[in-house]
């Protein structure tokens, strides 16, 4: 098989990542030096010394110092993906880094005041598998397939694809998780048919190479087999029901929660400690390295009580307090009940939107680390009225579902079929705030769908669009992908203008837009700022210098962060002092005006990072009273509007 | 419903622009895989079914799979993006011609949209009697779900899925007289806005027992 014919299959979860591929031996995950599959989805950003740079290590490293180092180790940054301020106000409390809003509905993790992209960091353990993939095959590889939670949205998905381009990939397919445990499962990757999931050395080809007119696995016949994949991973639930059909996979519907995995139950536990820790000392946990530690002893104790009845937790909070608790499998089951139920209610709705009925599916296949807890496999069993099918490795069957789907990219010759759905329904705003639908949630992919669009004045020559996802009624309810402005429409008389716009979800499960004026027959153009996402500048950026853990200059980049949030915060400032500077005191007012200066000048010389970051929290505290007033004026502008 | 769902033209390159052989199918040249585009070309014709009311599912999902096996964008090779692109549309018009054919509401809808006139959508008139009968209904079933009455919710949720079978059989027994008279299509019109109203008091329950 020549070089570039090899694709990789990466699993980019919220706890652990995996890289697998398939060559002529069959699929397989790469290990790393000891042997272990997984990744910790964990980077650290290690301060150097005086005149040192500081380090970024990953992995197990990152992962096992993180209490040494809390606020510059970053974990579960999946669920911050695509994400912006709004969608993780509960999360944040739990994170023991620090985490700010950035431009246009974003995120950024904030080290020592150099700010770092959700994809950013992904970027870099993606950089550390495909290396690892590297060291294992001895050449360069640029290609790769990237699992996500077959719920993630738009933006999810495209943050992601970013990721993957700023870790030197061509990413040839965004795949769903289940749907690629599915392939794995279809093809008889199964532990319990011997054809084990990671194939022992001097194993058979896998069945793979097989054609569609032959049965394939072993629990397929000629009518097929109708499966549900239930994957409960560290942050997301998902579950998909599909077809499995002579060597088609067709992907029936897709439910799930991209905020409910291991990360919740860990949670419980220590919303739990930190109640009792009060209850008993009188003091809550704030400080970083605590939280992480907990962190940590919560996951143990998770992990613990799927083997035994109860687990010992013992916290250590100085000065001779010592926090010591026992907690039960009951307990805890108590505890993460609801999140199991709410599992189990997403399920009946996908089923529902599959027209099928419990009895109906063949199998319920178990997916994702979390599947090992006792309470999960009992509650589905009850559910299902049978045992799951618990005969794939959970942890490593996303990551080789995604190399069989980079391999049959990478080589069309096999005669299999992949047909996945979109998770959610998409659709505009309409006049009153509406959502009016366009494709409705699972849909097969690629789907397309037309609007016809006419301006409302003489000589109009843009039109702006709301382009939303999301199953409530209300625009607002629903996630805005962002504004898109259609231009270049020819100036004709309000109502003349034809423009139909096109609204095509490819098999990655990302809309693309495109529009054209019917009448003249010209393209218009589309301006997308997107919401919760990356400009084109913005991805240029990080994949040109991304951070690579081998050689940086992080000086530069905190440098261009912190001027990029100078200018930010600057004109936020300058709107405010337009809008709403007239209530204030005029002593107050040209005190802020003279700090404006004085930050500006500050950022264009100052080569004192330090100095710079310190002004601009200084900044950020004198604008305060200014910031309080422009938001209550702005709330009450809308309370006035209400009225009206 | 999209516009292009109701925009039929019938003519097909009878061969291959490429390769001259004959067309067996308007998207793809089974000899040499061009794809064409297929914006226009009626639904059945897409996946080569007789233009009927009634089809059988099977045949449907058959002839579906295997010219998605041929267009999709992860089967043809494509060497241009131009191509890709092509591959992409090609294959969201099958999907698409899949999902109205195996449906019977919107094959009816479909049907009706090829014999002209306006389509269900446009037509607003339900009649009176439907209106007040599914309100009470409606109200029935909120006042049963207030009370917590399973028996009373069940027994109305069966009276709606029985007048969704009745509309269900004669928006049937209209589409197999496709194209037929005006008069015809008003009526075929209504009852599809009035199997809508049935099946969002089905899909609210559904969606009522998930929350």
């Amino acid at each position: 098989m020549a070089d570039d014919d090899i694709v990789l299959g990466i699993d980019l979860g919220t706890t652990f990542s995996l890289v697998a591929l398939v060559d002529e031996s069959g699929p397989r995950v790469l290990t790393d030096e000891n042997g272990e599959a997984r990744m910790p989805s964990v980077i650290a950003v290690a301060p150097g010394g005086p005149d040192e740079q500081p380090r970024v290590t990953l992995g197990w490293e990152a992962r096992n110092h993180a209490v040494e180092n809390p606020h510059a180790t970053v974990y579960s940054i999946k669920r911050l993906i695509g994400k912006g301020p709004a969608d993780v106000e509960k999360e944040l409390p739990f994170l023991a880094y620090a985490v700010r809003p950035g431009p246009r509905q974003t995120l950024v993790v904030d080290i020592d005041g150099r700010a770092y992209t959700p994809e950013e960091i992904s970027s870099v353990i993606l950089q550390a598998l495909r290396e690892r993939a590297e060291r294992a095959l001895g050449y360069a590889v640029r290609k790769a397939v990237i699992t996500v939670p077959a719920y993630f949205d738009d933006a999810q998905r495209q943050a992601t694809r970013t990721a993957g381009e700023a870790a030197g990939l061509e990413v040839l397919r965004i795949i769903n998780e289940p749907t690629a445990a599915a392939l794995a499962y279809g093809i008889g990757l199964r532990q319990d048919t011997g054809k084990a999931a990671t194939p022992p050395r001097g194993h058979s080809p896998l069945p793979m190479m097989r054609c569609s007119d032959q049965e394939v696995g072993d629990g397929g016949d000629a009518t097929g087999e109708t499966v549900a994949v239930y994957d409960l991973g560290g942050g997301t639930f998902d579950v998909s029901i599909m077809r499995l059909e002579g060597g088609v996979f067709q992907v029936l519907s897709t439910a799930g929660d991209t905020h409910l995995g291991g990360d919740d139950f860990d949670r419980e536990i220590i919303k739990l400690v930190a109640r009792e820790v009060h209850e008993q000392f009188g003091v809550s946990i704030e400080a970083p390295a605590t939280k992480q530690a907990l962190r940590g002893f919560a996951e143990a104790v998770k992990v613990r009580l799927s083997q035994t009845e109860s687990a010992e937790l013992e916290l250590d909070l100085g000065n001779d307090r010592k926090y010591r608790r026992t907690v039960t499998r009951d307990e805890f089951e108590r505890l993460i009940d609801p999140f199991v139920t709410r599992t189990l209610e997403l399920m009946d709705r996908a089923l529902r939107d599959a027209h099928l009925t419990r009895d109906e599916l063949s199998r319920l296949v178990l997916v994702g680390g979390s599947t090992r807890m006792p309470i999960v496999r009992r509650r589905v069993e009850e559910f299902f009225g049978r045992p799951p099918y618990t005969g794939l490795d959970p942890d490593q069957v996303v990551a080789l579902g995604a190399a069989i789907q980079g391999a049959m990219l990478g080589n069309r010759r096999w005669d299999m079929l992949l047909l996945d759905v979109t998770p959610l329904s998409l659709g505009l705003e309409t006049m009153g705030g509406a959502m009016g639908k366009l494709i409705m949630r699972n849909t097969t992919i690629p789907c397309r769908a037309t609007e016809m669009f006419t301006t409302f004045i003489d000589g109009q020559t843009a039109i702006k669009l709301n382009v939303l996802q999301g199953e409530r009624e209300l625009a607002r309810d629903c996630r805005s992908l962002g504004e898109f402005e259609l231009r270049g429409i020819p100036p004709m008389p309000s109502g003349m203008p034809k423009v139909e716009v096109e609204f095509m979800i490819d098999a990655n499960g990302i809309l693309n837009v495109s529009a054209k004026e019917q009448r003249s027959g010209k393209r218009a153009s589309i301006q997308i700022v997107p919401n919760h996402g990356l400009t084109r500048g913005e991805i240029d950026r990080i994949t040109r210098d991304s951070i690579s853990f081998a050689q940086q200059d992080i000086d530069a980049h905190r440098r261009i962060d912190l001027v990029n949030q100078v200018e930010f915060d600057i004109n936020k400032t300058e709107q405010m002092l337009g809008k709403v500077g007239t209530l204030l005191e005029a002593d107050e007012r040209r005190r802020i005006e003279t700090d404006i200066a004085a930050l500006r000048q500050l950022a264009q010389e100052s080569g004192d990072l330090d100095a710079l970051h310190q002004a601009l929290d200084r900044f950020g505290r004198s604008t305060l009273h200014l910031a309080e007033i422009g938001i209550r004026e702005a709330l009450i502008s809308e309370q006035k509007k209400a009225m009206e | 419903m999209s516009t292009s769902d109701n925009a039929v033209k019938p003519s097909l390159p009878a061969k291959c622009v490429k390769c001259r052989h004959d067309l067996k199918n308007p998207a793809i040249c089974g000899h040499c895989q061009t794809v064409y585009p297929v914006d226009g070309v009626n639904y059945f014709d897409l996946l080569g079914l007789e233009t009927t009311y009634d089809i059988d599912p099977r045949i449907v999902r058959e002839r579906y799979v295997s010219l998605a096996r041929a267009v999709h964008p992860d089967r043809l090779r494509a060497d241009t993006p131009e191509v890709e692109q092509l591959s992409l549309r090609t294959t969201a018009q099958i999907n698409r011609a899949r999902d109205v054919l195996l449906d019977p509401v919107m094959r009816a809808e479909y049907l009706l949209g090829m014999a002209g006139g306006p389509s269900a959508a446009d037509e607003k008139s339900v009649s009176q009697d439907v209106l007040m009968d599914s309100l009470a209904l409606r109200e029935e079933i909120e006042e049963a779900r207030a009370a917590n009455d399973a028996g009373t919710l069940a027994s109305c949720l069966e009276t709606v899925r029985g007048r969704h079978a009745d509309v269900l059989a004669r928006v049937a027994e209209l589409a197999r007289q496709l194209p037929g008279d005006e008069d015809l299509r008003h009526e075929l019109r209504v009852r599809i806005n009035v199997i809508s109203y049935y099946r969002k008091m089905l899909e609210q329950d559904a969606e009522h027992e998930e929350s």
